[in-house]
C-alpha cells in the first residue's frame, strides 16, 4: 500500500454510453470524480452527482492521481497524451487507466512511453457493454504494474463485478481479446446447432430454450432472441466482424496463429442474423 | 416431507449414480415407489425412503402405473422390455419411460414394442447429473404424446427444475443428444484458446476467472472444476464420445452439413482430461 490512504481522486474522460456510467459509479462511491469532456453535453449524465468539471485535459491530469480513459482506440489515447499541457502534467505517482478496447502490443509502447515519465499505466479494458455499466456489473480485465493495479482496484470495483488482474502491460487486452473470441466462437456452435436443429424439423426456440438451462447453455446463446434480435442483429454482426478480425491482427502480431478460432468467429458474426432469424420465426408465426 | 400421498404407483428400474438419486425424489415425493435391481446391492441407494422391492421386472411391471428405466444403453432398455418380461406384466394403458439416452431411432422402435401391449411410452432423458438429481433439479426432456405427459409431469417435476416437452418421441432424445454436442463443441472452443493464451503473456487462472464472468462464459467453462475434475474426467470422456457416436448416428442423414459440427464435438469430448487438470 501507498502511504497515501485516503480515496483517490480520479480523472475520467470518455463519457459515452460505456463511460458515463462508470464514471457515475465512481463518483457515487467516494472517489473525487474530475471530468473533461470534448462536448458540454456529454456532462449531463452526471448531472446531479458530485464532481468537478475542468477545461482541458491537462487541467485534469494535474489535479488527480489516476486517470481513467474510456475512449474508442488506442491512437485516441495518444492524443490525450500528446494534447497541450499533458505531458507538463505527467509525474511520478500518476496511474493512466486505459478503459478502452486495443492492441497489446500498442499497450505496451504506452507503458514504456509513460514508464519513461515514471507513470504508471493500465491496460483495463471492461466487458459487458452499456447495460453491464449501467447494472455495475462489468468484468474489468487489468495488465501492467502490479501496485499500481492494486490501488485502482478499489475504483475498478465500484462498476464490476469480477476484476482480475492479468499479468503484464497488454495482457489485459489479450483477455479482452480472447474473450472475444470466445464468445463468437460460442456463438459459432450456437449457430451450427441451431441450423442442424431447424433441419431437423424440431421447434428451434423450445430446444433452444431447455439447452439454455442445460449443460449445452452459454451466455452468448442466452442472448439470440432476447439481447439479440432481427432488428440489432445486423449492426452487431459488423461490430463482430471488427472484433474478431482485431483479435486475428494481434494474435499474429505475437508470432502466434489465430485459428481455428478465427475462423469460427467470423462464421459466428455470419450466421447471427440467420440464427436469431430461425429462433424467431417459430415465435412468430 | 411426504406432505401429500399420490394414488399413482411408480416403478423404477436401474438405480445407479443418476437412476438412485431420481427414485429417492419420486418416493419422497410422496409416491408409491417399487423398485428392481439385477444386483440385490443397488437396493442400498434407496435406503432411508419407502419403497418396495421386487423380485423380478415382470412383477415391478404388473403393479405399476408408471416405470421409469434410468439404463446406460438402449440394448438394456430393450432386453428389460422384451426378455425381461416387463412389457409382457404392464397394465394396458401404464406407461414405460426411458430417461438414458441414447438414439431416437430407438425411442420409435421402443413407442412401436409398448403400443402393442397397449402400454404408452415416452423418450424423458436427463440433463444434469448426478449432483443435479442429489438437487432435484434435473433438466428433463420429454419426446411422447402430449396427454401421456401430462400425466407423468408430477413424476418428473419431483426431481426436475424443468420439464421441457420437445414434441413426439424420439425428440426428447434428439434434443438431449444436441445439448450434449453443444456442451462438447464449447469445451473444443476451450482448448483452442488455451492454446492461443499459452503463448500469450498472461495469467491464465485470472483468464478463466474472467472468461467465466463475461459474455464468453458457457456451461462448458462453469463444469470444469465444479462437477468436471481430473478425478472423473476420463470416465465423462468415455460417455461424452459414447453419446457422441449415437449423436453422429441420429444426424446422419443431414451429411456434410453435421459433419463439421460433429467432428468438432468430438474433438472437445478428447480434450475433456486436458481441459480438467488445466482449469478448476
Amino acid at each position: 500500500m501507498t502511504a497515501n490512504q485516503r480515496p483517490a481522486t480520479v480523472g475520467f474522460i470518455g463519457l459515452g454510453d460505456q463511460g458515463a456510467p462508470m464514471a457515475q459509479a465512481i463518483g457515487d462511491n467516494g472517489f473525487g470524480l474530475h471530468v473533461w469532456a470534448r462536448r458540454p453535453q456529454s456532462l449531463e449524465t452526471l448531472a446531479g452527482m458530485s464532481h468537478k468539471v475542468h477545461d482541458s485535459p491537462a487541467s485534469l491530469a494535474v489535479a488527480v492521481g489516476i486517470l481513467a480513459l474510456c475512449l474508442p482506440d488506442d491512437r485516441d489515447i495518444w492524443d490525450v497524451l500528446g494534447t497541450p499541457g499533458v505531458e507538463e502534467a505527467l509525474r511520478p505517482g500518476l496511474i493512466v487507466v486505459n478503459h478502452g478496447t486495443g492492441d497489446p502490443e500498442g499497450n505496451r509502447e504506452i507503458a514504456e512511453h509513460l514508464a519513461g515519465k515514471r507513470v504508471a499505466y493500465l491496460d483495463a479494458p471492461v466487458s459487458g457493454g452499456g447495460p453491464g455499466a449501467r447494472e455495475r456489473t462489468l468484468t474489468t480485465m487489468a495488465g501492467g504494474d502490479r501496485n499500481a493495479y492494486e490501488t485502482c482496484e478499489p475504483v475498478f470495483a465500484t462498476f464490476s463485478r469480477t476484476v482480475a488482474y492479468m499479468g503484464p502491460s497488454g495482457s489485459g487486452q489479450i483477455a479482452k481479446l480472447l474473450n472475444n473470441a470466445m464468445t463468437m466462437s460460442n456463438l459459432d456452435n450456437a449457430v451450427a446447432l441451431i441450423r442442424l436443429v431447424s433441419r431437423l424439423g424440431m421447434d428451434v426456440r423450445a430446444v433452444i430454450d431447455v439447452i439454455d438451462v442445460s449443460s449445452g447453455g452459454s451466455a452468448i446463446l442466452g442472448t439470440l432472441g432476447s439481447d439479440v434480435t432481427p432488428e440489432t442483429a445486423p449492426h452487431l454482426q459488423g461490430l463482430m466482424r471488427k472484433d474478431i478480425e482485431h483479435f486475428a491482427e494481434a494474435i499474429r502480431a505475437c508470432g502466434l496463429d489465430p485459428q481455428p478460432l478465427h475462423g469460427r468467429g467470423l462464421a459466428g458474426a455470419d450466421g447471427l442474423a440467420e440464427a436469431v432469424g430461425l429462433l424467431t420465426a417459430d415465435a412468430r408465426h | 416431507m411426504t406432505a401429500h400421498q399420490h394414488t399413482t404407483t411408480v416403478g423404477f428400474i436401474g438405480l445407479g449414480d443418476q437412476g438412485a438419486p431420481i427414485a429417492r425424489a419420486i418416493a419422497e415425493a410422496g409416491f408409491e415407489l417399487h423398485a428392481w435391481a439385477r444386483k440385490a446391492r443397488s437396493l442400498d441407494g434407496l435406503d432411508g425412503v419407502r419403497y418396495v422391492a421386487h423380485q423380478s421386472p415382470a412383477e415391478l411391471g404388473a403393479v405399476s402405473d408408471i416405470v421409469g428405466l434410468c439404463l446406460n444403453v438402449d440394448d438394456n432398455v430393450r432386453d428389460i422390455m422384451t426378455t425381461g418380461g416387463l412389457l409382457a406384466a404392464m397394465r394396458p394403458g401404464s406407461v414405460l419411460v426411458n430417461h438414458g439416452t441414447g438414439l431416437p431411432a430407438f425411442a420409435l422402435e421402443m413407442t412401436r414394442l409398448a403400443n402393442d401391449h397397449g402400454v404408452e411410452a415416452l423418450d424423458a432423458p436427463v440433463s444434469g447429473g448426478h449432483a443435479g438429481a442429489v438437487a432435484k433439479t434435473l433438466v428433463t426432456l420429454v419426446g411422447g404424446e402430449a396427454a401421456v405427459i401430462d400425466r407423468c409431469r408430477p413424476v418428473f417435476e419431483s426431481f426436475s427444475s424443468k420439464v421441457a416437452v420437445m414434441g413426439g418421441a424420439g425428440t426428447g432424445q434428439t434434443a438431449k443428444l444436441i445439448n450434449n454436442a453443444l456442451l462438447m463443441a464449447n469445451q473444443e472452443n476451450l482448448r483452442d484458446m488455451l492454446a492461443i493464451a499459452d503463448g500469450m503473456r498472461v495469467e491464465i487462472p485470472a483468464l478463466v476467472d474472467v472468461l467465466r464472468a463475461g459474455t464468453s462464459s458457457s456451461r462448458a467453462l462453469q463444469l470444469l472444476g465444479s462437477a468436471v475434475t481430473s478425478d472423473n474426467a476420463d470416465h465423462l470422456r468415455e460417455m461424452q464420445l459414447v453419446d457422441m457416436d449415437i449423436f453422429a448416428d441420429a444426424v446422419h442423414d443431414l451429411g456434410d452439413s453435421a459433419a463439421g459440427f460433429t467432428n468438432r464435438a468430438v474433438l472437445g469430448a478428447k480434450a475433456l482430461p486436458e481441459l480438467a487438470a488445466r482449469i478448476h
